[in-house]
Parts: C-alpha cells; structure tokens; sequence
C-alpha cells in the first residue's frame, strides 16, 4: 500500500517536473516594477 | 477590486453575491455577475503576462484564478494581482489571508496555466481597459441588455465608438440596444452610420426591421432588396425572408417616415 502511494506520488511528481522543463520560462515585459498599493484588501477565510 | 473602481460594497456583501455553499467556492460565472450588479464590466483578459503587465502598468487590478496544487489534485484559490517586478522576477497578489503577497513569477505562472490562465479586470462602463479589443469589449458589455440595464450598455457602446471610430461594432451595438428599447430612430441612425462604415446583410435586415417598426415598408424594402444582393449566408437569408413578412403587414407610408428617412438614414 505505501509502496503504491510512493510509486503514485512520483508519477505525478514526474509529470508535473515535466511539463515545468518543456514550459518556456515566463518572463514580465522589461520595465520598471508596478505596485498599486492602494488596491483595499478583505482577508479571505479560505477554509469556509 | 471593486472597491478599487469607486463601487461602495463590503467584502460581506459580496461574498453573499458569489459564494455557492453546494460548489465550495466562488466561481467565475457569479463573479462575473456580482461585477455586473455594481454597473462594473467584468472584461476577461487574454491569456498572457504582457496583459496582465499593460492592465496593472493602467493602474487596474487583476482577478486571477489559480491552481496551487496539481493538474490531478488542484488547489483552487482566487487572487488579485496588484504589481510585478521584472527585475526579480515576482508578483505582488492580495491574496487569502495576505496583504501582500510576493510569489516567484515563476510559480504563478505554473499555478495559472493550470487554471488555463484565467483572468479578469473591472472596468467602469465608459473607460475601457488598456488591453481591451473592439470585439471583446462589445461581448463583456452586451449581457447588460438581457438583464435590461440599458443605459450600463448604451455607456459602454459609446465609449467603445471614441475608442475605435473606423469599427462598425459600437454602432451596430447601439443601433441594437436602442431597438431593445423600441427607439426606432435612434435605432436607424445608428445602423445607419454602422452601415457606412462596413455595409452587411445583417445591417440592412436590422434597420429594415427599424424600418417597417416606423411604418416605412419602401425603405424597409430597400434594404432587404440590398441584402439579398449581398449573397448573405443561409441563418441570414432566413432572417430577411421573416423581415420581409412582417413587412407585408405594412401598408403604405406614414408622416413618421419622413422624418425617420431624412434625419436618420443620413448621407
């Protein structure tokens, strides 16, 4: 039983390393940084 | 994000808007609606970072939709962006429980494609998004018609006709919305100066139905003739031969006409 769970986490984890070193690595546009610190923010209880 | 756009709301508020309790979470359909009850368009962003970068470099916010598990197990969670950095490479969300969140731009892209980089910005009716095309802009705003807010559509059909003055749409939009509201001289004004920009068949079928409303069955007839000259795919010509029916239920030329043909037909 643990030894499926092991061979099934690889298996995803494999998949996932995968399609991380085919992607093209995701760049921003050159420039300078952006932040818009007035943006309010409403703490979410993401356990609801 | 709301907040942000002037909209006087409480987090509260809006969570009773777009919480489904069966579905465990928001989602994108009642958000986008709840965005529609504040007179806000809910504008969907194409799928890349340089859109996200133009809308937060215009000073919008950005709704993402992530995946911070696996394709096979996700982990799905709502964020907004509000900044980004190139020179490290990160983003700046609000986001659960964080004011500020610095993620690696590398790992939120990951986590957004896996939610097939879905991503939303709020708009008011007339300031259309920096990223925003003619015909994006037209399918966010038209669903204002089918819950009858009128004047939310006819703003955003406007702004849209000073954002792009050579395109058709806004105008045919317009001519639409004043045709929802049976306005049949706006309705022919507008499909008219739509027509002088990109003449179709389906220009000419809806100010022949405008037409035929303001008892003009020899305008109407005009435009169907002109129509049919066009070849029009086959759901269209079955549109004209039912406009051409109801024209036949018109008799002869009221004074209302006149006035329609000289002031809204134009040039």
């Amino acid at each position: 039983m643990r030894a499926g769970r092991a061979v099934l986490l690889a298996a995803l984890l494999g998949l996932s390393a995968c399609s991380t070193l085919t992607a093209p690595r995701p760049q921003w546009p050159a420039g300078e940084a952006v932040e818009l610190a007035s943006v309010p923010f409403f703490p979410q209880d993401e356990s609801q | 994000m709301l907040v942000a756009d002037g909209v006087e709301t409480t987090a509260e508020a809006l969570v009773s808007q777009v919480y489904v309790p069966e579905r465990r979470g928001s989602l994108q359909a009642e958000m986008t609606a709840a965005v529609r009850r504040h007179q806000r368009v809910p504008l969907p962003l194409p799928a890349d970072l340089d859109a996200l970068a133009a809308e937060l470099q215009s000073g919008r916010p950005v709704l993402v939709f992530l995946n911070l598990g696996l394709d096979s197990l996700p982990v799905w969670h709502y964020a907004v962006v509000v900044g980004y950095d190139p020179a490290a490479q990160t983003v700046l969300l609000r986001s659960g429980r964080e004011r500020r969140e610095v993620m690696k731009l590398k790992r939120f892209d990951a986590a957004w494609a896996r939610a097939q980089r879905w991503a939303l910005t709020v708009a008011r009716p007339d300031e259309i998004p920096e990223t925003a095309g003619v015909q994006r802009w037209i399918a966010a705003v038209a669903p204002f018609e089918s819950v009858g807010q009128f004047e939310v559509a006819e703003t955003a059909y406007a702004a849209a006709h000073g954002r792009w003055p050579q395109a058709a749409l806004p105008w045919t939009a317009l001519g639409n919305v004043n045709a929802a509201q049976q306005r049949w001289l706006p309705a022919v004004s507008s499909y008219s100066a739509a027509m002088r920009l990109e003449p179709s068949a389906v220009l000419l079928n809806n100010r022949a139905n405008a037409l035929i409303e303001l008892s003009c069955p020899a305008q109407a007839k005009a435009d169907l003739d002109a129509a049919e000259a066009l070849m029009p795919t086959p759901p269209v010509a079955a549109a004209l031969r039912h406009t051409r029916e109801r024209m036949v239920s018109v008799s002869g030329a009221s004074a209302s006409c006149a006035t329609a043909v000289r002031t809204a037909l134009g040039p």
